[in-house]
């Protein structure tokens, strides 16, 4: 047991100082390097698809109800590392059926924004970031305020009023989605802000993900991404034989010490 | 005043691409490191490891293990060369 939850504790447990030494650096320094190499995400136990996966496949984070969620095969061989990899276990249980898109924050929202605003109805669209700040409204709204820069350098300040959702509090993104209407003067034509803000680290560290965020990690890593799973998958095979060797001793006995002197005698 | 839609667009799959701010957090000594270079500590780190279930002295353990990453390499070296060769 104490094999499986930390590489090397089971051979520091039995006094074997030099080979647990020699498990517990390999091995952790193998699966550190690919959670660094990845930015701490190549490791997720479930892919979760949206409700219209087949219609809207990016619809995880925003689409309301519960998601399919499929086995990560990958977290099969991660998993053995033990403790490393268990929030991950710990993250797909709070991804339960309560870890709803939000329509309301539950506490007003003070953050970085990064996305683009949509004008007169969606004709004119403009790449902003800032800062955001959100709070509940009447109802089933919200209200605001937007205050950045356009993609140009312009100043951009923007009343937030009206519908808006947010993305599952629980999401294996650093991103979180956001999406809300701004304050227009003409009631045909829908403004809007749609983009992300910061999640918090332990909201979103070895949680499950959807493909959109799969192909983002991709995207901004390319092949380091694919390394860094190879890295966390390796290191978790790895402890599978330490596990087997803490159990049931080295693959070929004990034939490579010295004989004993009493063998020498007989 | 249409309430904000859930259905996936052409600007949201552009935020999403486009999304460099996480590019900004790798560091520096991973940028210039060509992908075939990973595999050196990759093989370190399993040879190590497999010979140490296999052996118990250290000194067994070591010189196995040296003697395994040797080989993984020329191993390695030929494969990349074969494939390369194909591939020119």
């Amino acid at each position: 047991m104490l094999a499986f939850l930390i590489p090397g504790a089971g051979h520091l447990y039995q006094g074997r100082r030099t080979k647990a030494g020699i498990f517990a650096v390999c091995i952790l320094s193998t699966f550190f390097a690919g959670m660094v190499l990845a930015q701490w995400q190549p490791v997720y136990s479930q892919v979760l698809y949206g409700r219209d996966a087949d219609r809207d496949p990016e619809s995880a984070q925003l689409g309301p109800g519960p998601l399919r969620k499929e086995r990560s095969l990958g977290f099969y061989a991660q998993v053995f590392v033990g403790v490393p990899a268990l929030p991950a276990l710990i993250q797909a249980w709070r991804c339960g059926p309560h870890n709803e898109p939000l329509a309301v924050p539950e506490t007003p929202v003070d953050a970085d924004f990064r996305g683009i605003m949509l004008n007169d109805g969606g004709i004119n669209r403009t790449r902003v970031q800032g800062k955001i700040h959100m709070e509940p409204g009447r109802g089933k709204t919200v209200i605001g305020t937007f205050t950045g820069t356009s993609q140009n350098g312009r100043p951009v300040t923007a009343e937030i009023r009206g519908r808006a959702i947010l993305g599952r509090p629980v999401f294996g993104s650093p991103l979180r989605e956001i999406r809300c209407e701004l304050a227009s003067d003409d009631p045909l034509q829908s403004n809007q802000l749609q983009g992300t803000i910061d999640r918090p680290f332990h909201n979103w560290f070895q949680a499950p993900r959807d493909n959109s965020e799969l192909d983002r990690m991709n995207n901004t890593l390319s092949q380091r991404f694919d390394v860094a799973c190879v890295f966390t998958w390796i290191a978790g095979l790895l402890n599978l034989m330490v596990i087997w060797d803490a159990f049931d001793g080295p693959a070929y006995g004990y034939g490579d010490e010295k004989p004993d002197d009493d063998s020498d005698e007989q | 005043m249409a309430p904000p839609t859930v259905t996936a667009t052409k600007s949201r799959t552009m935020i999403l691409t486009n999304n460099d701010r996480h590019t900004n957090g790798i560091h520096s000594w991973t940028q210039p490191m060509p992908t075939i270079f990973y595999a050196i500590p990759l093989s370190v780190s399993i040879s190590l490891v497999y010979c140490a279930t296999r052996y118990e002295m250290p000194s067994c353990i070591f010189r196995s293990a040296a003697a395994m990453f040797v080989k993984i390499l020329i191993g390695m070296t030929i494969i990349y060369g074969v494939l390369s060769f194909f591939s020119w």
